[in-house]
């Protein structure tokens, strides 16, 4: 402990320093894009739907890396490409919700380890983005990041009535004339680049976690679905600062100390809501 | 008046329909007319809900044609909020579910906003009026997940009453729900239908509670049985047997129900 102490005084703070300034951008942009899609997903049941648009992102990096391309815009094509399908298969009923995530699911880092291997990627490479690698988020990236981020928060704002409709219940939005496909197909690319950016900060294999915890605890307190979307941006971008601040003291990955953030943080939401229920 | 007001607002002309080579419904021809409140009447299993989704476009008959306002329906919600709907209450919600009462009534409001129009006063009063109509203004903040199966379906009904539209579908709504606030709805439904001009379409398979309520009633057994005012056909015992199989069990189970 006095050593960890030391060391930690040792160090200039984490804000000084570029890359850390990066990296807690990106871990912003996340923290907030991340619940507000995840907010819809869990709603409608769909919370894997997170992991398996992570695991096509990988496909997308791999290829990205075979043809030398940005591995952040492979990423994005393929998370896109595999939304879409998803969205297709559950919607034509030919798959069940969780069985059409699972195909994609398997699918997407199957292929993505069989590219890899083809591109001749160096595991180390690899791991970054089945983990997370927020140190190593160049200013050009953090722009990107920033820039889907913002997409995503504004798609949701823009249809936010269409979209409460939507998650009360589907088949009365339909009969009702709201366009329910265009929003299903616009929540799942929203989700797809959700995903991309918080493949940057956790990793492909971490995706669920910023995008399912920090709802699961809203949910225990929030009543409204305006006050949930609050509640799980600020409990998401609380869990990563602390998480990221913590990886930066402590010398372990990001990504995983912020999914170990994120769920204290739920555990701590849980054990209050069900004191005050008591 | 337009032209289209003067024909039916919903007929369907013999619509036969089967989930996977089961029948369920047979050369069923159905009209509703302006200002009608029509019963839709038969024992579970009649096929009721499956014709009231046929006519909102939600499933696809195998043969057959709908038509609303005198043109075909070619897909569902074509004609946006002149109509609304109730279905039947489901308890598919993920729990705890967050949205509150009062949202559920406002996302009855969505369809008459266009894309990218924000919802404005006027559809606020709307849902205080909804919820004033269905006894739900005290429980306006309450979340779904934490209110009984009664109160749920009360706030379905005023999410459909906010929509202040034409035409009202509703299946099976007094389901779960306790006298009082039942004969408080049959009464609303009956000045909106009476004083306003307002269409409804009711699906139950409580006959006895909607005779006296309604101005037509339909019978259905996967075929239409009989459709008439309701004086006509509630005084057919024949028709009557013929859709509910023996009408004193009915009456009997009814009465224990209850």
């Amino acid at each position: 402990m006095d050593g960890l102490l030391q060391a930690a005084a040792s160090l200039p703070g984490p804000l000084g320093l570029d890359f850390m300034q990066r990296a807690y951008l990106a871990g912003l942009v996340a923290g907030v894009a991340a619940p507000v899609i995840g907010t819809f997903l869990v709603l409608r049941r769909l919370s894997l739907l997170a992991d398996g648009l992570g695991h096509a992102a990988f496909a997308g990096v791999a290829g990205a890396l075979l043809l030398g391309a940005n591995p952040v815009l492979g990423a994005l094509a393929a998370a896109v490409l595999g939304s879409l399908g998803i969205e297709r298969l559950r919607s034509a009923g030919r798959a069940p919700g969780d069985a059409a995530v699972a195909i994609y699911a398997s699918l997407g880092l199957g292929a993505g380890l069989v590219l890899a291997r083809l591109a001749g990627a160096g595991n180390i490479d690899l791991f970054g983005y089945l983990f997370g690698s927020l140190v190593t988020v160049r200013p050009g990236d953090a722009a990107l990041l920033a820039a889907m981020g913002a997409l995503v928060v504004a798609g949701v704002a823009a249809f936010y009535k269409e979209l409460l409709a939507l998650v009360v219940d589907e088949e009365t939005a339909l009969a009702s004339g709201l366009p329910v496909a265009w929003l299903n197909r616009g929540l799942a690319v929203l989700a797809a680049v959700t995903v991309v950016v918080a493949m940057r900060v956790v990793g492909v294999l971490l995706v669920a976690a910023l995008m399912v915890l920090p709802v699961t605890a809203a949910l225990q307190v929030a009543r409204g679905l305006g006050r949930t979307l609050l509640y799980a941006a600020a409990f998401s971008t609380a869990s990563v600062l602390a998480g990221l601040t913590l990886a930066y003291y402590l010398d372990v990955p990001a990504g995983a100390m912020i999914v170990v953030t994120c769920a204290a943080a739920w555990a701590l939401v849980s054990a209050a809501a069900g004191r005050r229920a008591s | 008046m337009r032209a289209e007001d003067a024909g039916p607002v919903l007929s369907l002309e013999d619509i036969h329909f089967s989930y996977g080579g089961q029948p369920v419904l047979e050369a069923v021809s159905l009209r509703l007319e302006r200002g009608m409140f029509l019963g839709l009447i038969g024992p579970n299993g009649s096929g009721k809900t499956t014709l009231l989704k046929i006519a909102l476009g939600l499933l696809r008959p195998q043969q057959g044609t709908v038509r609303w306002f005198g043109r075909p329906l070619v897909r569902p919600g074509q004609f946006g909020a002149r109509i609304a709907y109730v279905p039947q209450l489901s308890q598919a919600y993920v729990r705890p579910f967050p949205i509150t009462v009062r949202e559920l009534v406002l996302a009855g409001r969505v369809p008459r906003r266009g894309l990218l129009r924000p919802l404005n006063r006027a559809d606020r009063d709307a849902v205080d009026r909804a919820l004033a109509a269905v006894g739900m203004e005290d429980r306006a903040e309450a979340r779904l997940s934490d209110l009984s199966g009664g109160q749920q379906q009360r706030a379905f009904i005023a999410r459909a009453l906010a929509a202040d539209a034409e035409v009202l579908l509703l299946d099976e709504p007094m389901a779960g729900i306790d006298a009082a606030a039942q004969e408080r709805f049959y009464d609303l439904l009956a000045r909106l239908q009476r004083e306003t001009g307002r269409t409804v379409m009711m699906v139950s398979h409580d006959l006895a509670a909607i005779t006296g309520r309604v101005t037509h009633l339909a019978c259905l057994n996967r075929r239409l049985i009989c459709q008439g005012p309701v004086t006509d056909v509630a005084g057919d015992p024949q028709a009557l047997s013929r859709t509910f199989g023996d009408l004193r069990l009915i009456a009997h189970s009814h009465g224990e129900a209850s």
